[in-house]
């Protein structure tokens, strides 16, 4: 079976049911605008009855979209294709921004309900964002690590240690202590924020290794010079696997940071939401 | 041709033929790697499918490509010429090569390659432990965000709001949180300082360690007070839209119109303060029967900016009148839905003589007429030529033109028009003289009675001048109270004075040209005895307001000359009804929807809602009889 984007998922079925859901609502928002139902003063907010029913669709969107969150949980549910609801979850979700849009009227204001759609903004820009990232960033991966992966990588740092610590056994202490931090202090774990804020590669002892080597070289001659220019190779080698690690992993967490905005916002939109509801029923 | 012979060494330290297995491989080039299309397969993960190429070049030496990381003799090198005794480090292979037969002499290109995995343990599992893992979840994970925004979002934005709209509206003042939560369980004696924090911290101190819970509690209690005091009422923040100008003073206490959680506002919240509102249709039953389904918000919507409970909705008159019957089934008025498409003819309120004293609203034709009970020929006062005055020039002949201004001044809201009356507007022209003897002195226009007492009074005077002989002094003094002055002594000037006052009476009244009967229908009535003569002069019946359903301002059409609108300069007769038809507003307004060169119009542009009387000028009742003079 071809290999399908989520994003042409059965011929674009989801991309054609947005485009259409947009196109009929804005429809009838500017006939409701130019005559029927029109409000007093000729502003169209979300109390008319196009308002209302703008408003429900878009209400019954948001859950629903909130939904993939539990779909993706849900192994066992085969009858449909998680594929299709993310492809659904997409244009749906941009179909929403038009909707909720339309829903305000343009009528904005510092209150519940401007929040609730900045929300909605936020939202799905970030959605937007996400969906770019999942476009671009495997190819950028696949540049940086080519036919590599993490471990084959990690194979190659065992090694690469392997020969530094050969050749660095007949070249003064300084040389060994600094293949050994090398080898053993050189960070590449951590937090999602530590891969974005480069913290990982603060203070490398690899780099450090590289960068002091080629001090130490310029005191050495003839026999451990060479030695010294051989074990340098080796470090920088060292250090280029290293940075191709860092940057996968940088990859990755970027591929997470923004489902950190993503996620909880929406989760607080889906609160926004239902005060929204009851706020605009409580005082009717 | 390139024939490559391997040596593969089983054991890593043994160079023996025991542990070497060889074998010969032939290509014209020969690729290094883990695809199964390489003619040097070498099955490690560390090495790429396509690692490197050892080919020919066209001198006939052999070389080295290198895609992935190769070292030849512990140098990095992409592109290297092979020598014998190199070694090349692919992964964890080290290849020694061992014999190099190349150059442009040899037909085909002779190596033997020796070579070793250097560590036998390159399996996943043993350095799949060394992996680092990928990017970890800090503290900061999505599900504590998720948890501290949707908080965050619910206790501002649900919870505390709907906490404020259901305390009682009283309670919603400082300490309420203190009363509504403290007061089922704290006892009752919980000291409660009207400030803040500090006395409060300071009396915690002072109690004993059993009291420091209630304490704190206290504390805590008063601190939310103080926040919620302080802030504004947090409900507010659900307000969707401005409130409107009037609204203001109210705008922060949402429940004066809300009144009840989750009922929409009743229209008993508006008539709280908007006591005098009229209705639309005049009898109330009726109203209410029509109007059973909407409230007074159907039309008044507020949140929708400063004039929003204003600006009513058109279309909503609409929506009932296009097919009034439907309504109001016992309705005597026409369907309309466009001012310009199907707004019926004009209904004047006219005084008719079978009405009588009363109004009656009649259907506005060419034809119509409404006589006001007097003669009054505009087209003669408003000759291009003038009209004959006392006052006018010599040089004319005594003429002066008259306009529309001359006698119609606008009233003091700009909206229509003052009535004209004789004191100000004719009486400079139309004298009442009584003799040519005292020229200058008029009577005031008005009731036989009147101006029978203002003629005796000039004549009397008149008497004083011209027998002041026949007058005889008489000192009051001298007389008894209440006893007549002696008739013989002033009989000559009281005859003189009453003949002259009956005969001008006669004149004034009675005359076909005479001062009274040039505007006004005069019948002498029937003869009293022993009294002087009297008249009837028929009631002015003018109406002051032929269309009080309208708004209509004569100052919003100030720029259109009077006679745009108003022939009045060819009307011969005081009946004729000089206001212009609906043709003639349709020449200048379109209905609701605009047209070139036209104003759009809608049904509030002329009419209101509630009740008959539009503009306050137009007075309590504008469809009574006039009873000017």
């Amino acid at each position: 079976m071809q290999h399908q984007s989520f994003l042409e998922y059965k011929r674009y079925r989801y991309l054609k049911l947005a485009v259409a859901l947009s196109l009929g609502a804005s429809l009838a928002y500017g006939w409701h605008r130019s005559y029927h139902f029109a409000t007093p003063g000729g502003q169209g907010y979300g109390g008319t009855l196009m308002g209302y029913a703008l408003g429900t669709i878009g209400a019954l969107l948001i859950i629903w979209l909130m939904l993939l969150g539990a779909r993706k949980r849900s192994y066992g549910a085969a009858r449909t294709s998680v594929l299709g609801w993310l492809s659904a979850h997409v244009y749906l979700g941009v179909a929403l921004l038009v909707v909720a849009t339309l829903h305000t009227g343009l009528e904005f204001g510092f209150n519940l309900h401007a929040l609730a759609y900045l929300l909605v903004l936020a939202v799905v820009l970030s959605g937007i964002y996400g969906v770019l990232l999942f476009v671009r960033l495997p190819n950028v991966i696949t540049d940086v690590m080519g036919e590599d992966s993490v471990s084959t990588l990690t194979l190659q740092l065992g090694e690469l240690d392997q020969q530094a610590r050969r050749v660095a056994l007949r070249l003064p202490d300084e040389f060994n202590s600094l293949v050994v931090d090398a080898a053993d202090k050189t960070r590449l774990r951590g937090t999602v924020f530590d891969h974005i804020t480069h913290a990982t590669s603060r203070r490398c002892p690899t780099t450090l290794a590289v960068r002091r080597m080629r001090v130490l070289n310029q005191a050495l001659k003839d026999e451990p010079a060479r030695l010294g220019r051989e074990l340098q190779g080796i470090m920088v080698a060292r250090r280029a696997v290293v940075e191709r690690i860092r940057q996968h992993y940088r990859l990755l967490a970027r591929m997470r940071l923004w489902l950190m905005a993503h996620v909880p916002l929406s989760v607080a939109l889906l609160c926004a939401l239902a005060a929204h509801v009851v706020s605009v029923f409580i005082y009717w | 041709m390139i024939r490559c012979k391997l040596i593969e060494q089983v054991q890593a330290d043994a160079i023996d033929a025991h542990g070497r297995i060889d074998r010969a491989v032939t290509g014209e080039v020969l690729g290094l790697g883990r695809a199964a299309s390489c003619k040097i397969y070498l099955p490690d993960p560390r090495v790429r499918l396509e690692h490197a190429v050892i080919r020919r070049a066209e001198d006939g030496y052999l070389y080295l490509d290198a895609v992935g990381p190769v070292t030849v003799d512990g140098r990095a090198q992409t592109n290297a010429r092979l020598a014998v005794g190199q070694t090349i480090a692919i992964g964890p292979y080290d290849f020694i090569l061992q014999t190099l037969q190349d150059g442009s002499s040899e037909a085909v290109a002779q190596i033997t390659l020796a070579y070793a995995l250097r560590d036998a343990t390159a399996s996943d599992e043993a350095s799949g432990a060394r992996v680092p893992a990928g990017p970890r979840d800090s503290w900061i994970t999505r599900r504590r965000v998720a948890w501290v925004l949707a908080l965050a979002v619910a206790m501002l934005c649900a919870v505390l709001p709907i906490w404020h709209a259901y305390q009682p509206a009283q309670a919603a003042g400082p300490g309420a949180v203190s009363a509504a939560l403290a007061a089922p369980g704290a006892g009752a004696t919980v000291a409660r300082a009207p400030a803040a924090g500090a006395s409060a911290a300071g009396a915690g101190r002072s109690t004993a360690p059993e009291g420091l819970w209630h304490s704190a509690r206290t504390l805590s209690l008063q601190t939310v007070d103080w926040v919620l005091t302080r802030s504004t009422r947090l409900d507010t923040f659900w307000n969707p839209g401005p409130i409107s100008s009037a609204h203001q003073s109210i705008a922060d206490d949402c429940r004066a119109c809300h009144a009840r959680p989750f009922e929409r506002v009743a229209d008993a919240s508006c008539t709280q303060c908007h006591k005098n509102v009229g209705t639309h249709v005049s009898d109330p039953r009726t109203d209410r029967m029509v109007f059973q389904e909407q409230r007074c918000a159907t039309c008044h919507k507020d949140h929708q900016g400063i004039t929003g409970m204003r600006t009513v909705d058109a279309i909503g008159c609409v929506q009932c009148h296009a097919d009034v019957r439907r309504h109001a089934p016992t309705t005597g008025l026409a369907n309309i839905s466009d001012f310009a498409r199907d707004h019926p003819a004009f209904r004047l309120s006219v005084r008719t003589a079978a009405a009588g004293a009363q109004m009656e609203r009649v259907v506005q034709t060419p034809t119509l007429q409404s006589d006001p009970g007097y003669s009054f020929p505009h087209d003669l006062h408003l000759a291009k030529a003038g009209i004959k005055s006392p006052d006018g020039p010599p040089a004319t002949g005594g003429r002066v033109v008259l306009e529309c201004a001359s006698c119609h001044t606008l009233d003091a809201a700009s909206v229509r028009y003052e009535p004209v009356r004789m004191d100000r507007h004719c009486q400079s022209c139309h004298r009442l003289s009584v003799d040519p003897q005292a020229p200058d002195r008029q009577v005031q226009h008005g009731k036989p009675e009147v101006v029978r007492t203002a003629i005796r009074e000039i004549f009397a005077s008149l008497a004083v001048d011209r027998y002041p002989v026949s007058l005889v002094t008489v000192n009051t003094l001298l007389q008894r109270p209440g006893a007549d002055a002696p008739p013989a002594r002033t009989l000559g000037a009281t005859q003189w004075v009453r003949e002259q006052t009956e005969r001008v009476m006669v004149s004034m009244f009675e005359r076909p040209s005479g001062e009274c009967r040039t505007c006004h229908a005069v019948q002498r009535a029937a003869p009293v005895k022993g009294a002087p003569p009297d008249w009837t002069v028929a009631p002015v019946a003018s109406s002051s307001h032929w269309l009080p359903h309208s708004t209509f301002s004569h100052a919003q059409h100030q720029n259109a000359a009077c006679s745009t609108c108003h022939a009045a300069d060819q009307s011969r007769s005081a009946a004729d009804i000089l206001l212009p038809d609906i043709k003639a507003c349709q020449s200048c307004h379109t209905g609701a929807r605009a047209e070139p060169d036209k104003v759009a119009s809608r049904c509030e542009s002329c009419h209101g809602f509630h009740g008959k009387p539009i503009h306050p000028s137009f007075g309590k009742s504008t469809t009574a009889a006039t009873k000017k003079p």
